[in-house]
């Protein structure tokens, strides 16, 4: 019934099985494959959030990439000014949260395709922002040379791959902990609540749009969050990280995973990843032919996701009803 | 008679040309078993959406145990005191029966309560009331179309309303439901007013004290049910109402 919650036995091993193979991959991999994990660690937050707003609040949305990126840029200039890892993380999540409660009122009165088509908008209008901006972002050049930090005051400078790897990886997890624990509070069944049916949260006295915006605004803290992460494992930030083909990438990672599972939406991302990243580069220039196909196929071969199949697997709940 | 609950004063509502709901003059009082029937078109769920806040009245007023409530939408109307049921039940199909009970009762609850989820025994006692208790933990999706029906009644009684609003609750019902409905309206208490719109005659006769007449947008009569089935106009439009089939 609680699609992000993994209730069953198998689904709550699954996820100790991933968490645990995350935290040690360290010691058997090399470093060209954690930069590459780490680096989607930013993503799989973008994703979190993009499943957030779309599946679990049903507003399908293109424009979590705009609290991304300022989350990104708002690390940037922290770890400008030697601040650790851990205050980036948590002031690009507030500047994003309260850019998306300042965008939010517009987004939370539009449903569907409108609501699809205001958040690109956003999205966009972000992109445009960051490449115009000289003065704060760097214009096109985006921030190139984002200096290295610890990641708690007082730490060790981030530099060693590993080192890097465990605190984005660390970081992301925690994000999506708590991200997952709002989600089984009554505050999730209200988010719930509202996607399902409007009409009857409204006679029942509930306020719907006030509830939605409150869910904006997290979802934007949680891409945020992202943000800082993409930050502290590239080192840099240029409005290519913030643009369409990201937004589009991870919306369909979301639809892949299946899009009411922030599981599912982390397991898209790194579906989607593995393809761009090992099978596109033997297809030069093609890589947009075959994230599409990749695409309606997960539309037609994988109804309700990824997750879905987990469901059928046991290793979820699933959703009733939807 | 009881204070008035419900007043529409003048209410109207007009799309265009049309008028709905014409001057309509409406009181339901505390207590009341009040129904508002009419043939198709007669403009009832039209009056019941402008009671609940979910249209607003192009003219008049709408007033809640004394209190103007023609700009409010329905959430606040919610919150101050009317439950409603739609025509098809609007439930939370994702969640469990319990959950859509506890769901509707939280704007009226304390936020400890709210949040710790405890004392879920007066939903459960809610639910059992209609016959529900076996479903506390079924999805609402899963549910059939009679018991979905009951479980809307179910939430829209859980916020204790002091005014009910039931849209043809027995559209679609077998007759074995219409008898579980009418035993589980049976159970309301008195100090709720309930206000329904519908067709099924005999639940009509069997649960209504007070009749209003609607035709065309505008009130006809109200009465007791056999003076408004004496009533020669009422009479009138329900054979017109029949030629014209």
């Amino acid at each position: 019934m609680i699609p992000t919650r993994l209730r069953t036995p198998l689904g709550i091993a699954a996820a100790v099985v991933a968490v645990a193979a995350l935290l040690l991959l360290p010691t058997v991999a090399d470093n060209y494959t954690l930069i590459t994990v780490s680096r989607v660690a930013g993503l799989g937050l973008l994703a979190a959030s993009t499943a957030l707003m779309t599946g679990v609040a049903g507003l399908p949305t293109l424009g979590q990439i705009a609290p991304y990126a300022v989350g990104a840029y708002t690390a940037a200039h922290l770890a400008h000014l030697a601040l650790p890892g851990l205050v980036q993380l948590l002031g690009a999540a507030a500047a994003a949260a309260v850019f998306s409660l300042a965008t939010g009122a517009a987004v939370v009165q539009t449903r569907g395709v409108i609501c699809l088509m205001v958040t690109l908008a956003i999205g966009e209008l972000t992109a445009i922002t960051a490449g115009q901006w000289t003065s704060l972002t760097g214009g096109t050049d985006g921030m190139p040379r984002v200096p290295a930090t610890p990641a708690l005051p007082g730490g060790e400078n981030l530099v060693k791959v590993p080192d890097v790897y465990t605190y984005t990886v660390v970081a992301a997890l925690a994000v999506l902990a708590v991200t997952m624990l709002v989600l089984r509070s009554p505050a999730g069944t209200l988010i719930r609540g509202c996607r399902d049916n409007e009409a009857r949260m409204r006679a029942s006295g509930h306020r719907v749009s006030l509830t939605l915006l409150w869910t904006f605004t997290g979802a934007g803290a949680i891409a945020g969050a992202g943000g800082a992460l993409l930050v502290s494992s590239q080192r840099t930030v240029s409005p290519s990280n913030v643009g369409f083909e990201v937004a589009a990438l991870v919306l369909l990672a979301v639809v892949i995973g299946g899009a009411a599972s922030i599981p599912g939406a982390l397991a898209g991302v790194a579906a989607v990843v593995a393809v761009r990243d090992t099978i596109a580069p033997k297809l030069p220039g093609e890589a947009p032919l075959l994230l599409g196909v990749l695409f309606i196929a997960a539309v037609y071969l994988l109804p309700g996701g990824l997750s879905g199949v987990a469901a059928r697997l046991g290793l979820h709940n699933g959703e009733a009803g939807a | 008679m009881g204070k008035p609950v419900l007043e529409l004063r003048g209410t109207g509502r007009a799309y265009g040309a049309l008028k709905a709901v014409d001057d309509v003059d409406l009181t339901v009082h505390a207590g009341a078993r009040h129904a508002l029937i009419g043939p198709n078109g007669a403009g009832k769920s039209t009056l019941l959406h402008l009671a609940a806040g979910n249209l607003r009245p192009t003219a008049g007023r709408v007033l809640l145990a004394g209190r103007d409530v023609t700009r409010h939408g329905p959430a606040r109307r919610a919150r101050l005191g009317v439950g409603r049921t739609f025509q098809t039940p609007a439930l939370i199909g994702s969640a469990d029966c319990l959950t859509n009970v506890a769901l509707a009762a939280w704007p009226a609850q304390t936020f400890r309560a709210r949040w710790l989820r405890r004392d879920h025994a007066p939903h459960l006692a809610r639910l059992d009331a209609l016959g529900l208790a076996d479903d506390a933990a079924t999805p609402a999706a899963a549910l059939s179309h009679g018991r979905r029906r009951l479980l809307e009644l179910a939430v829209a009684l859980a916020a204790s309303p002091r005014l009910l609003l039931l849209d043809e609750p027995a559209a679609g019902l077998t007759d074995d439901d219409v008898g579980l409905l009418l035993t589980a309206l049976g159970t309301i208490g008195a100090e709720v007013a309930v206000l329904l719109v519908e067709h099924h005659q005999e639940l009509v006769r069997a649960f209504a004290g007070t009749v209003t007449v609607l035709h065309q947008g505008a009130v006809v009569t109200t009465g007791t049910p056999a003076e408004v089935a004496a009533d020669p106009r009422v009479r009138e439009i329900y054979q017109g109402a029949l030629g014209a089939a």
